[in-house]
């Protein structure tokens, strides 16, 4: 009985003490603002955050530098790919797990200054990403098609291939809002 | 030397002039009147309904697509901020529930069935809910605010402090609001007005109309806690004129109407606007304050049962326990339940507010000792609402313990404004009835 | 005790009062304010229009109904930086910088950063190309100006996916797509930020790495 109520004691001292101290030396101040800006949110190709980086790690992948990504996150990607699809062997690509992974853990988007943009149309891969390239059924078969894209064919493709609107041919080439 | 006369003596007609001459009130009717129409509301629960009904088309041919019933779950709950209405929080619970069963792992899902428990005053589950999100680990950022949210509420300092220095991106509107509130839990009032200021300016350049609005609205109540009336009216209809169907701001509007200017028919009209447009038990409450002050003992009681009435529904849970507590010990001779509720509060909320009405409740039981025990150990130097130095400050009163019970009472009168022209009578009374020594 | 008991009764109802405006019943914070620097998808495209122009789209603020986004607005503390690597090392050699302020983007470069990385500021010493911000429901507004164009304004969200069943496998709930899917972002709008430039003025890179970042305002 007396422990508790000793205990309640140091325990008030101790909440008591916290606001004591904000009082007196406020570490809260902050810094005059400068004319920086900081990192909130990254993106390079399309959905790679969502597929490959789990839950806990989303907001370390957010904060690391492309330059970075590759030494920090390519294993857990490989891990990740193998708790999608444990069967993973090879991709159309030709790409065995750690190839594939270590590609995708950077993070980066690649565009050709000439000839065909596509995100992969079966010659040209990753020549950029158009409006138009149904970049999700791409990685779907990358990630659950095997070698010749045969395997798991109720996950390699979303069924939805074009957008719900028409693009426009000139700039700023989407479509008007709904 | 003639002209030092001359000058006094200006000086001093100026001075009857100013203290003779009639000055005008602060709060002008024109100066919101047209806010006291239901259209402003109507048209936002029009727009809300527009994207409900939009969201529901998709739900009809997806029902269980979960990227839609987060999006009208998000609305329900909004509707609900407007409306007032409990059964859209509701909705909007029940489908985060189901949601939640589904993709444990939804960080956004769990973070907003925090949001709608704090909103319920259901602190346990808030904390319960954020925990998890906590765990899965995306959004930390978030997690990390709720967390101070709820451990403030939860009377755990030390978390709350721990969660706000874990947050590294520091001019941020949402840091900026949870530095408000360790500031002003912590009793330092004009730190927390400076930080309410700067949220106000990122919310400027945010450009969203629904920040700016709440900034200015609590900014607004905060200016009212510093004593600065004028301010804080000025700040209510600057709120106003960012969301005419502010109604916090023109409830605000009602109370200095009643507490500062003592125009007890400005604020019944405009509080009687509200009860029409927006159907909340609350303002009932204040309408019995104002009916007690003008003397009508009869209409003070019939507000206050109906206030009773509808904050004891079932649907509001334990979201008016708070106001509950002390009107079933006094007002309904129902010291045990008064007591039941109290005790419900500490364990949902252990928070110095809860506490004193824990205090309060022994003391109406006339269990004195319990009283002040909880009232030291709990409340005295923990907390600096008015509510809860006023209670104190009566307690130590009706104790024989004069030297605390006039230190408590002078510190209630500082906060007349407040806590209004009925407390700052009583608190003048208490202050002149003599006690026995104990 | 019975005038004991007026009188704390008196005092408890100016109290339980006093509560309205004050004390628990302060507006509950907006949980979470900080969505408007999630970006949705990035896109880098040769120009159907030009083959000398590059372009490149930011879009941020999804899933917005016609109302909400007849209502939403660019987030003014958030820079949005489309980093462009030339060298294959993943680090940024220029940036095109476009911020909103006032209702009207300004979109810096291409030009060398100053400073690589997390942290970023505006590089003002290149070129700067404008546009006021075009509004729900009106006609594009196009800034022409160093060779450039550029826009800001809301769109059609241009991603198409059955995203909701794939959420529904990746929690374990479906083992695999239907077939018809459904576009979860159909009828949904997107702010969007997109920016055509001269490929000339992005170095001579065959293959140019591509990023975009939000950044807020410190």
């Amino acid at each position: 009985m007396k422990t508790i109520k000793f205990l309640a004691f140091v325990g008030l001292l101790l909440s008591l003490t916290l606001l004591t101290s904000c009082k007196d030396d406020d570490p809260m101040i902050l810094p005059e603002p400068a004319d920086m800006y900081t990192l909130e949110d990254q993106m390079g190709r399309p959905a790679i955050n969502t597929v490959f980086v789990t839950s806990a790690e989303k907001d370390d992948f957010n904060q690391t530098i492309p330059s970075e990504q590759g030494a920090a996150f390519a294993t857990k990607f490989q891990n990740q790919l193998l708790a999608l699809n444990a069967g993973y062997t090879t991709n159309a690509l030709g790409m065995d797990a750690a190839t594939f992974t270590g590609a995708l853990a950077t993070d980066v988007l690649t565009v050709a200054t000439s000839g065909t943009t596509t995100f992969f149309d079966g010659t040209n891969v990753l020549t950029g990403r158009r409006l138009a390239d149904d970049v999700i059924s791409v990685e779907l078969l990358l990630i659950f098609g095997g070698p010749n894209g045969m395997e798991n064919p109720g996950l390699t493709d979303d069924h939805v291939d074009a957008n719900d609107k028409a693009f426009l041919t000139t700039f700023p080439y989407l479509a008007s809002p709904h | 030397m003639k002209y030092i006369k001359l000058i006094s003596l200006f000086a001093l007609i100026g001075l009857t002039i100013w203290a003779f001459f009639p000055r005008q009130p602060l709060v002008q009717t024109s100066d919101y009147e047209i806010y006291l129409s239901p259209e402003w509301l109507a048209e936002e629960v029009a727009r809300m309904d527009t994207q409900i009904d939009f969201w529901q088309k998709k739900l009809d041919a997806a029902p269980r697509n979960q990227v839609y019933l987060q999006k009208m779950a998000g609305l329900y709950a909004a509707k609900f901020k407007a409306t007032g209405e409990i059964s859209f929080l509701h909705q909007s619970d029940s489908l985060y529930e189901d949601l939640t069963a589904r993709f444990p792992a939804n960080v956004g899902v769990l973070h907003a069935l925090t949001a709608n428990a704090i909103s319920q005053h259901q602190f346990k589950a808030a904390e319960g809910y954020v925990n998890q999100a906590w765990e899965v680990g995306e959004k930390k950022f978030a997690s990390s605010l709720l967390m101070t949210d709820v451990a403030l509420e939860r009377g755990d300092y030390n978390l709350a402090w721990e969660k706000l220095n874990e947050i590294s991106t520091r001019q941020h509107f949402d840091y900026f609001i949870r530095a408000v509130k360790w500031q002003d839990q912590s009793g330092n009032l004009d730190k927390a007005v400076d930080y309410m200021e700067r949220a106000l300016a990122l919310a400027k350049t945010s450009k969203k109309k629904t920040l700016i609005n709440w900034s200015l609205s609590n900014l607004a109540d905060m200016y009212g806690h510093q004593g600065e009336i004028k301010q804080s009216y000025d700040t209510y209809l600057e709120a106003l004129a960012q969301n005419p169907s502010d109604m916090h701001s023109l409830k605000g509007i009602a109370w200095i109407a009643y507490s500062h200017e003592k125009n007890t028919e400005e604020a019944k009209r405009i509080l009687h606007f509200l009860q029409e447009v927006h159907p909340v038990p609350d303002y009932d409450l204040m309408l019995s304050e104002i009916a007690a002050f003008e003397g009508d003992d009869k209409r003070a009681a019939a507000h206050l049962a109906k206030f009773v009435a509808a904050a004891s529904r079932p649907a509001y849970g334990k979201m008016y326990h708070t106001y509950l507590s002390p009107i079933y010990g006094e007002e309904m001779d129902d010291v045990a339940l008064a007591l039941e509720m109290a005790e419900a509060e500490v364990a949902e909320r252990p928070h110095p507010m809860s506490y004193s009405l824990l205090s309060w409740a022994y003391h109406l039981k006339g269990d004195s000792k319990k009283a002040l025990e909880v009232l030291t150990d709990h409340v005295i130097g923990q907390t600096e609402e008015p509510d809860a130095i006023l209670r104190a400050g009566i307690l130590f009163h009706a104790n024989g313990m004069a030297k605390e019970a006039q230190k408590y009472l002078l510190e209630a009168q500082d906060a007349a404004f407040e806590l209004g022209p009925m407390a700052s009578q009583e608190i003048a009374d208490y202050l002149r009835m003599p006690m026995a020594r104990k | 005790m019975k005038k004991k008991n007026l009188m704390a009764a008196c005092a408890l109802m100016l109290m339980a009062a006093a509560g309205i405006v004050w004390a628990a019943d302060h507006i509950d914070a907006p949980a979470v304010s900080s969505t408007s620097a999630d970006i949705t998808d990035y896109y880098a495209f040769q120009s159907p229009d030009n083959n000398d122009n590059m372009v490149f789209v930011c879009n941020v603020q999804g899933l917005l109904d016609p109302a909400a986004t007849q209502a939403a607005s660019f987030d003014e503390n958030v820079l949005i930086e489309f980093n462009i690597d030339n060298d294959g090392d993943n680090v940024e050699d220029l940036v095109i910088q476009a911020i909103v302020k006032d209702g009207e983007l300004s979109v810096y470069g291409p030009v060398a950063p100053t400073v690589t990385g997390v942290q970023s500021e505006i590089v003002t010493t290149g070129t700067v190309s404008t546009a006021a911000v075009t509004p729900y429901g009106s006609a594009p507004v196009i800034g022409t100006e160093n060779g450039m164009k550029v826009f800001a304004g809301p769109r059609d969200d241009p991603f198409f996916m059955d995203f909701a069943q794939f959420g529904e496998i990746l929690a374990g709930n479906a083992t695999g797509f239907n077939d018809p899917g459904s576009d979860t972002f159909a009828g949904t709008n997107v702010l969007s930020i997109v920016v055509e430039v001269p490929k000339s003025q992005l170095g001579t890179a065959a293959t140019l790495g591509t990023w975009v970042e939000a950044k807020r305002k410190l």
